[in-house]
This record gives structure tokens, C-alpha cells and sequence, in this order.
């Protein structure tokens, strides 16, 4: 067995939003799930410290974390069954489209953080380009 | 020349490179990904490697390098900017090889 891939690929359209600001609502999105979710930098690995914290002009990838210990259990023994679903991996390098990873997307826990993100990106284009969406 | 590598556990790395010509073996992983044998152009180095690609991390113990020539197929979505795979059975002979051992 020479298996090199894991988790789930969920490829999410931005609609004319762009990468960054739908990297942003992604976040945003999934805070409203996991109040205590905690970023950090696919490039660095930095933490960050709060939604404020993260400079979106430089991150392509984030890794958010349910909470706090989410983020030590993942540190210290990588993915393992005791921690699925407690990490979401967000990669954004096309204008057109947000990659969201996961475990398992049709978890009970999961599922509607993915609605929640594609709904949020879907709500904010429509707001923006209403006269381009309906012509 | 761009270099593809190709990480395992002490098991798979011994069979693989037992061989000649190492062989990677396509199979189905996960969730809905095509079946295939899995590559990537990202080093040991790289931050949080076995998150990116999805594994655990003593899926990270051995390595085999090689020379990439450009005929794996990304994965969807932006993963694919790092992640490659073979549909069938993917065969790399003596002449690409660049090294192999643990990370």
C-alpha cells in the first residue's frame, strides 16, 4: 500500500468575489461555528492569535482549528481518528476558487460549516454584483 | 529538473525500494478522490507537511525522491498546485531516480 493523500477536497467558487476576500468569509464562516477556532499559516506555521491577527494579504493557505486544543492535539500527534474533523485546511491561489479540507464533509459537525462558507461567499457576490448576477 | 517525491511508512518504502524499477502501486484513498498512486513536489522541509497532505505522520518516515517529467495529473482544487498522481501503476526506473531513505 503506497496511499500519499488524506482527507476530503471541497472546491468552492468564489464568484467574482476573489481569493482573498473569499478566504476571508471562509473564515468568518467558520468562527460563527467555532467561537474559540484558532488560525494558523500553511506557508509559516505561524499562530495566530485571533481573527485580527491574520494578515490576509500573504496567506494563500490557514489552517483553523476547532479551539485551542484542537490545535495542541494536532501539534503533537498529526491526524489521527481522536482528532477528525477538528481541522479545517483552506487554500486560496486561483481568484476563481477557495479549496476547503476536511476529513469528512458529510460529518455531522462539518457539514454545515461547509454551507455556511459556500452560502456566505454565494450572499456577499450577490450583494456586490447584483446587476451582472441577473443580466 | 523539478523533483517529485513520494513519502511512506518503513513497509511500503522497503517493497518500493526492493526494486529496480520502484513501483508504486495505485489504489483508492479517501473521500472522493480518483484512484491512483500519490506524489508531491513539496520537500521534508515544508511546514506541517503531513497536514497538507492529508496523512499521519508516520506516513512520513521514508522518502523516494525523483525526476519529475510532467506526466502526473494534479488533484482538483488548489491541493493540486502540490499534489500529483498516476490513475495506473506508476513506474520510475533507475535513470530518474535521485534517492531514497528516511526523512
Amino acid at each position: 500500500m503506497t496511499l500519499m493523500l488524506g482527507r476530503q477536497d471541497i472546491v468552492v467558487q468564489t464568484h467574482g468575489l476573489g481569493r482573498l476576500p473569499a478566504l476571508d468569509i471562509c473564515a468568518r464562516a467558520i468562527l460563527l461555528h467555532w467561537r474559540g477556532a484558532v488560525f494558523q499559516s500553511g506557508a509559516t506555521a505561524q499562530v495566530y492569535v485571533g481573527y485580527g491577527a491574520i494578515p490576509w494579504g500573504r496567506e494563500h493557505e490557514i489552517f483553523v482549528y476547532r479551539d485551542r486544543d484542537a490545535l495542541d492535539n494536532w501539534e503533537e500527534f498529526e491526524a489521527h481518528a481522536g482528532n477528525a474533523n477538528t481541522m479545517i485546511y483552506l487554500l486560496a491561489y486561483d481568484e476563481t476558487q477557495v479549496t476547503v479540507v476536511v476529513d469528512d464533509a458529510t460529518a455531522r459537525e462539518m457539514a454545515p460549516l461547509i454551507l455556511a462558507m459556500q452560502r456566505s461567499i454565494w450572499n456577499m457576490s450577490t450583494q456586490l454584483y447584483p446587476l451582472e448576477k441577473a443580466a | 529538473m523539478a523533483q517529485i517525491y513520494h513519502y511512506t511508512n518503513r513497509s511500503s518504502f522497503n517493497v518500493i525500494h526492493s526494486q529496480q524499477t520502484w513501483t508504486f502501486l495505485a489504489s483508492r484513498p479517501p473521500g472522493e478522490h480518483p484512484m491512483g498512486a500519490y506524489f508531491t513536489n513539496l520537500d521534508q522541509d515544508t511546514p506541517r507537511l503531513a497536514r497538507k497532505l492529508g496523512i499521519p505522520g508516520e506516513k512520513l518516515e521514508f522518502v523516494l525522491c525523483f525526476a519529475d517529467v510532467h506526466d502526473l495529473r494534479p488533484l482538483r482544487g488548489d491541493r493540486g498546485r502540490f499534489i500529483f498522481y498516476s490513475p495506473v501503476d506508476y513506474g520510475v526506473e533507475p535513470a530518474r531516480q535521485i534517492g531514497a531513505g528516511p526523512t
